[in-house]
């Protein structure tokens, strides 16, 4: 016989439909909400744990961006993207509105260089870390500028054009380098939507 | 496609834009169906970026998040009449299912939250979504409280505080764990029922209090704790 691994149900490897699990929680369904947050509370917090390096703000965005998700599941379009991507959205959008919000840019810049959530505090989960390897490696095909203009935004919420200030570059570059690095990185990952 | 905003693709995606950014190529988004197909497939790459950097939340987290939801109301709600009443009554016991609720209404007496009328039992969601909202809102934690964690989150400008207990030791029969808070004195916060070892208590008048504590009592209005493990505000 065979146990249930603590905390798989966190990031299950046949994840249940997320869409349709949307679609309940649209009508009001607490119960398809709460299976909704096991499936992806662990990647909506890391993801603004990632972004915010604090954990008690990254517990309060987090609840920020599911109270959103309750609010707006009406709103959600399949034909759009997935239900992982839009739940991502908006807590991306969320964690990088809190960022800038807090911090006053000078106070960033110094942070850069020296903070970095270590791998090992992600859940140790094959499934996870074959996902990372895979992302990793996709990270390294990108050109070094490519690579840092993603990064500082995504994970650090600069805006392109602080992120221009900071990489010493142009403007036009930096966004036609967020452009062509992300689609570079959706080839590398086999990543479609249609 | 207008050229020049388009550029901009990537860093809409990564939300690097201003807000008037933001909204031009909302506006650009709208009448242009390539560039959505595009966005759509820049934003699950980044999804999966994130994917990648999964971090197991503490538990209070789906607490808080399900208090919080059972009292926000849905924009652009597409909810029709499936319920009724009946679906109302799940939706608060749903509630109380999620904060595992006990709660004192005062010194000395102790009122379960399935015992409560409704609209003290959504009241109840609401004080606890409340504190944890606050902006002087402290969190104290303390592990190994009776072979479990409790974890206490007090704001002074509410007087209000939430406590939360996990995985106590299950106790003989005839006993049941006591909550407190303690100022000069030790006051009763209310009990919790025989039997459980998990609780969410709404405490009220955390103002100047010392500490939180528990105890196993067997009277279920006790005087003073007998032995009791405390959860320091410091």
């Amino acid at each position: 016989m065979t146990r249930p691994i603590e905390g798989r149900r966190l990031v299950p490897p046949g994840p249940p439909d997320l869409g349709d699990l949307l679609r309940k929680v649209a009508r009001g369904d607490e119960a398809a909400f709460s299976t909704l947050y096991d499936a992806v509370s662990a990647r909506v917090f890391g993801l603004a744990r990632r972004v915010l390096r604090d954990p008690a703000q990254a517990e309060e965005v987090a609840q920020e961006a599911f109270v959103e998700v309750w609010r707006t599941a009406g709103r959600y379009d399949p034909a759009k993207g997935s239900a992982t991507s839009w739940i991502f959205t908006i807590a991306h959008r969320r964690a990088v509105d809190r960022v800038r919000s807090e911090q006053a840019s000078a106070d960033r810049v110094r942070r850069v260089a020296t903070e970095e959530v270590p791998y090992d505090e992600v859940v140790e989960e094959a499934t996870a870390r074959l996902e990372q390897q895979q992302v990793r490696r996709c990270m390294q095909s990108l050109t070094e500028l490519q690579r840092e203009a993603i990064t500082l935004a995504y994970y650090q919420g600069y805006t392109y054009r602080e992120v221009a200030e900071l990489l010493e570059a142009a403007l036009p570059t930096i966004k036609t380098r967020m452009r062509d690095g992300l689609i570079r990185l959706r080839d590398c990952l086999g990543v479609s939507v249609a | 496609m207008n050229v020049d905003i388009h550029t901009l693709a990537g860093a809409y995606a990564l939300d690097a834009v201003d807000d008037l950014e933001r909204r031009a190529f909302d506006r650009h988004l709208a009448e242009c169906e390539a560039c959505e197909i595009e966005i759509a497939e820049l934003r699950a790459t980044l999804g999966r970026l994130g994917e990648a950097n999964s971090v197991l939340p503490p538990p209070r987290l789906k607490t808080a998040v399900m208090a919080e939801i059972s009292r926000t109301r849905q924009s652009g709600s597409r909810r029709t009449g499936t319920g009724g009443a009946g679906s109302g009554r799940m939706r608060r016991w749903s509630v109380a299912a999620a904060a595992a609720v006990v709660i004192a209404a005062g010194a000395g007496t102790a009122g379960y939250l399935v015992e409560r009328p409704r609209a003290q039992v959504s009241a109840e969601a609401q004080a606890i979504a409340a504190v944890m909202r606050a902006p002087d809102a402290k969190v104290y934690k303390k592990s190994d409280i009776f072979g479990g964690d409790v974890t206490v989150v007090a704001s002074d400008s509410l007087d209000e505080g939430v406590a939360l207990a996990t995985n106590l030791q299950p106790l003989a029969a005839g006993k049941h764990y006591h909550l407190w808070l303690v100022h000069a004195t030790a006051t009763s916060a209310g009990a919790m029922p025989a039997g459980a070892t998990s609780a969410t208590d709404v405490v009220r008048g955390v103002r100047g209090a010392s500490a939180f504590g528990l105890s196993v009592e067997t009277s279920p209005t006790p005087a003073q704790p007998t032995g009791p493990q405390l959860v320091p505000f410091t």
